[in-house]
């Protein structure tokens, strides 16, 4: 990856860009250090067919779960550490809560966030660029990674990877539904305080379109806009999709504006359908945002918090996590977000 | 084409079309601050909007409507996200030792919230000013600009970085010096250790607004501006019960110290913001420190010329600009005729037209009782009295027939003076949602033909929204969607009544979909709303339209049910169901307008200051009347649904809505005849 031969498209002060790869060598990641989330999903490993990690520390979250010792979950552990020993990486496990609590562990990784950019930080002891496996990693912690990168400055550039999963015995939305427990805010992408004059809630579906009914109670919006990942391929989830979309359309009378078909995995496809709405929107509007859809929308819903001031990121706390098996596709995607106003990431050459 | 009725959030549109209604005017007059409930889609919204002095200056219909402005108005929406935030930004800024200390802690919160939001209504009515100076709607100096702003500066808002050149200070820089302020502020809330960074600096409540508004005052003249007096401020705030109960009390707290010429105008949803209670201690808000305005319990026949007005303004706008000289009646709000488009039909001009029409099989049985209601009427009224029950109609008096028959023979003796005939009439008058259903029924109609004007207005249930919804029905089918815009003014101009069974059709759509659109939703509370509205709907229309007894004349017009809330809480406790999620249920049916709160009396209840009340008691949304085939009008009888019941029907689930219905029709139905019966026994026995 050569810096000629990238393209950025900017959103704010962040620059951002993607590619996606299928097969072939395995492409050298050099990081300060590596955040990887312990799941139970096969994908979660696909991540060593695509890249050669150079990075300080691997950082494994691990999160407790209900029962211990899910032999899929030791499995994925086992290979992280055969990873960490042949690239000859250091592997950091840190013991959380269950993913629900985030508060607590947000505040854990916080500080453990602080003491590594002293240690492993490249730049003037901060986080230079910190790579994240995020196929598994609950979406609440990716936006939040964002949030303390480009809101709080404290990394100057995020490599997301992410694999794509099959899906193929996923029939309905159940398949996709991990419940709701309650809506929050991601922390730091409150927006400007709360104060507008109009609302509008801006929605990514997945497999579950469900999950955002109850925010249009909380946010009680005047209007509501949808974006749906499409991908071709598994027909059995665009059909759910259609008649997850038809509903929500039939429900609160939305207009064809309203809904936008967008590229499933596309962070750009996703970047751009969100300005557009932006666009459309009052300079004094106050724009509620939620996904559920692929990882790649709650990317790109942060990066919108964070480049826009107009924008309230809501998260979903669900009432427990199902264990689903999803194996990797081969296809990677690998999500680049710089820091604009950080001179370690204008340095020429640097990336 | 787009359905002109079509997107029924005014804010769908690209140019949304406001009404500067009657209740608008009034507000904008009020001398004191207004709180306007509503339940959703009541219309809060545009009227908060069509005060607003940026929006009105914005839009010429609505500039055209208001004339000059009397007033200032700044319009804010609050958000669920502001009362988290500040009670956040509060943990912060309270210092350990006293943070459970309550009697220390409230007034601090209440400083932090009152300084926030003051800063944030300034930081709003700076820019506003600003930008209609750059459009030209005010007309002060530059130098003015700058001796406000300073003054401001130096008087209120030092605590602002002081500006780097005086010479070219304004108030745009002022707002952009504010907006920093708070930024900066609500950063170091979320991000720093200690409090002590913040920079936050706290200010008398109710003083940053207060002076604000004496300084600005002088600058609001321009050519829309009415200049004999010093205008008002109306801070317009939509959304109010976002705030938690005790921002409420904050808030209420600082309606009532700032004075002056600054007029709050606070937005809500009925019953989910209190009203009366501030943090002064012995101080109260009572009707002398501000009006409340109940959106709901308007008067229908005010209702009735909103929605005439509001489908006007929507058609006129819908056309294309060089189409509307076509128009027969140019002008936005009379443009069309909703009257005489849906038509004035009493009952029994509806019954009429479906006798004339089909071959039903009651109709000889309700003509017979028609004409001999007409005879009883004509032999036994005076020929003066007789004016008020309009005999000489072209429809034969069903309604009258069939409430006649119902009526006991001591009731049913001859009126002997004018006050008697128009009891007699009023009675009857009662009766006829019931006389309704029953010759429906009679006549064995599949779909009960709810239409014309005043039954459609009346399903509406004072809900603009849902006008809206069965309005969009009727449209839909009368103008292909695909057809050119002058079909359109056809539309528009015709004084033709709409084909009766379109009219049938869409209400009995718009009613299915209503009830569908609560179906769709499988979010976990929504299942029990699904089965509470079904069984609800089954009941009151089985409840209105049969009978165990003869004596049931007084109460045709059921279907308000008791809900004994505190007994339930109890039984929902000893199933171990979530205790909150009774409360839930009912009141999230009531704000999406599923069922409505009544009062004993069958008004609207707004001011449920008691949030652990008692019990409720509730009735379903009109507009399900067609789906379920109850009446249109009323309901004013109350039935007691005992707790256990309700429970069952809500949690424990061993039954269909439907047989629910059934067996608790069953036990209100046959209670009352027990107990009179066997008192009625008691009280023999002791006479003899």
């Amino acid at each position: 990856m050569t810096a000629s031969t990238v393209e950025y498209r900017v959103f704010g002060h962040l620059a951002v860009t993607e590619k996606a790869r299928d097969a072939g060598t395995c492409e050298t990641m050099e990081a300060d250090i590596a955040i990887v989330a312990l799941g139970w999903e096969t994908r979660f490993a696909a991540f060593e067919n695509h890249l050669d990690l150079k990075v300080g520390k691997i950082v494994v979250l691990d999160f407790a779960l209900k029962e211990a010792n899910v032999p899929a979950v030791e499995e994925n552990r086992r290979k992280l550490i055969a990873m960490g020993t042949r690239w000859g990486v250091e592997v950091t496990v840190i013991t959380l809560e269950p993913s629900i609590e985030y508060q607590k562990n947000i505040n854990l990784l916080d500080h453990l966030l602080t003491q590594m950019a002293a240690s492993c930080g490249s730049y003037e002891g901060s986080l230079r660029k910190v790579f994240v496996e995020c196929s598994t990693m609950p979406r609440i912690y990716i936006q939040w990674l964002i949030a303390v990168a480009f809101k709080k400055m404290s990394i100057q550039s995020l490599e997301f990877g992410y694999a794509e999963g099959i899906y193929g015995n996923a029939i309905g939305k159940e398949d996709f539904s991990s419940g709701l427990d309650r809506y929050v805010t991601v922390p730091h992408l409150q927006g400007s305080g709360g104060m507008g004059e109009e609302k509008v809630l801006l929605v990514g579906i997945g497999g579950d379109a469900d999950v955002f009914y109850g925010l249009i109670d909380i946010v009680s919006p005047e209007r509501i806009s949808l974006l749906v990942p499409r991908s071709d391929k598994n027909a059995h989830i665009d059909a759910l999709l259609d008649q997850q979309v038809a509903k929500v359309r039939e429900t609160h009378r939305l207009e064809d504006g309203e809904v936008r078909d967008i590229q499933a995995f596309g962070l750009m496809a996703h970047l751009d359908a969100f300005e557009t709405y932006l666009d459309g929107f009052g300079s004094r509007a106050v724009v509620n945002v939620f996904v559920s859809g692929p990882k790649v929308q709650a990317i790109a819903a942060a990066v919108l918090a964070c480049s826009d001031s107009r924008v309230h990121l809501k998260a979903r706390i669900p009432t427990s996590y199902a264990h689903r098996e999803v194996s990797a596709n081969g296809r990677y995607h690998i999500y680049r977000l710089i820091d604009l106003t950080s001179p370690a990431c204008s340095l020429p050459g640097t990336f | 084409m787009e359905n002109p009725f079509g997107p029924n959030r005014i804010e769908y549109e690209s140019r949304p079309i406001l009404w500067f209604s009657q209740k608008s005017a009034l507000i904008s007059a009020a001398a004191k601050p207004v709180f306007v409930a509503g339940t959703r889609g009541s219309g809060k919204t545009s009227i908060l909007r069509s005060l607003s002095t940026v929006h009105i200056l914005e839009d010429k219909s609505l500039s055209d409507q208001v004339g000059k402005l009397a007033w200032y108005g700044v319009f804010f929406q609050l958000n669920e996200t502001f009362s988290p935030l500040i009670d956040n930004a509060v943990l912060n800024l309270i210092p350990e030792r006293i943070r459970f200390d309550t009697a220390a802690v409230i007034p601090r919160q209440f400083v932090i919230f009152s300084h926030y939001l003051e800063l944030k209504i300034v930081e709003r009515l700076l820019e506003s000013i600003g930008q209609l100076r750059r459009d030209g709607h005010l007309k002060y100096r530059a130098s003015e600009d700058r001796d406000v702003a300073l003054a401001l500066h130096r008087e209120v808002l030092h605590f602002i970085p002081q500006p780097a050149r005086l010479d070219f200070f304004s108030i745009d820089e002022l707002r952009g010096g504010i907006t920093r302020y708070v930024d900066e502020c609500f950063n170091a809330f979320f991000f720093a250790a200690d409090a002590g960074a913040t920079g936050f600096r706290a200010t008398d409540p109710g003083a940053i607004i207060n002076k604000v508004a004496t300084a600005i005052t002088p600058l609001l003249n321009g050519p829309s501006f009415a200049g004999d007096r010093a205008p008002f401020f109306k801070i317009l705030i939509d959304d109010c019960e976002a705030l938690t109960p005790l921002q409420q009390q904050f808030l209420n707290t600082l309606v009532r110290k700032t004075r002056g010429n600054v007029k709050w105008v606070l937005a809500y949803i009925g019953g989910l913001y209190d009203t009366i209670r501030t943090i002064i201690p012995g101080q109260s808000l009572s009707n002398a420190d501000r009006d409340v305005e109940n959106l709901d319990s308007v008067d229908p026949r005010e209702f009735a010329t909103l929605c005439e007005n509001v489908s006007s303004l929507r058609l006129y706008y819908a056309l294309p600009d060089h189409l509307r000289s076509d128009l027969e009646r140019n002008d936005a709000l009379s443009a069309f005729s909703l009257k005489n488009r849906l038509g004035r039909l009493s009952v029994n001009d509806i019954i009429e037209r479906v006798i004339i029409s089909g071959h039903s099989e009651g109709r000889e049985e309700l003509v017979a009782l028609a004409d001999a209601a007409r005879e009883f009427l004509s032999v036994n009224l005076r020929t003066a009295d007789q004016q008020q029950f309009l005999l000489d109609r072209k429809a034969r008096p069903y309604a009258e027939g069939l409430a006649l028959a119902l009526m006991n023979p001591e009731i049913k003796r001859r009126p002997m003076s004018k006050a008697d005939a128009s009891n007699l009439k009023r009675s009857i008058a009662r009766k006829q949602g019931w006389a309704f259903l029953k010759a429906c029924q009679m006549l064995r109609l599949h779909d009960y033909p709810y239409v014309g004007h005043q039954i459609i207005t009346s399903l509406s249930d004072v809900c603009i929204r849902d006008f809206l919804d069965i309005m969009g029905e009727i449209f839909r089918r009368s103008v292909p969607s695909s057809s050119d815009p002058r079909k359109l003014v056809e539309f528009i101009n015709s004084d033709l009544q709409i084909h009766l069974e379109q009219q049938r059709q869409a209400v009995n759509a718009a009613s299915q979909r209503k009830l569908d659109g609560l179906q769709a939703l499988s979010h976990p509370y929504e299942e029990e709303s699904v089965r509470m509205v079904r069984a609800l709907g089954y009941l009151t229309a089985r409840l209105q339209t049969e009978f165990a007894e003869e004596n049931a004349l007084g109460t045709t017009e059921r279907g308000i049910f008791r809900v004994d809330l505190k007994e339930m809480r109890s039984l929902v406790n000893r199933l171990e169901q979530p205790s909150g999620k009774l409360d839930e249920v009912l009141r999230r049916a009531e704000r999406d307008g599923f069922i409505r709160e009544v009062s004993a009396a069958g008004n609207f209840e707004v001011d449920r200051a008691d949030p652990a009340s008692k019990e409720m008691m509730i009735r379903l949304h009109r507009r399900f009347a067609p789906y379920f085939g109850f009446s249109y009008r009323g309901p004013y009888e109350i039935n007691t649904i005992p707790a256990a019941r309700m429970v069952d029907l809500l949690f424990t689930r061993h039954r269909l809505p439907e047989d629910w219905a059934d067996s608790v029709f069953k036990e209100l139905v046959a209670r009352p005849a027990l107990k009179t019966e066997f008192q009625h026994s008691l009280f023999e026995s002791d006479l003899e």
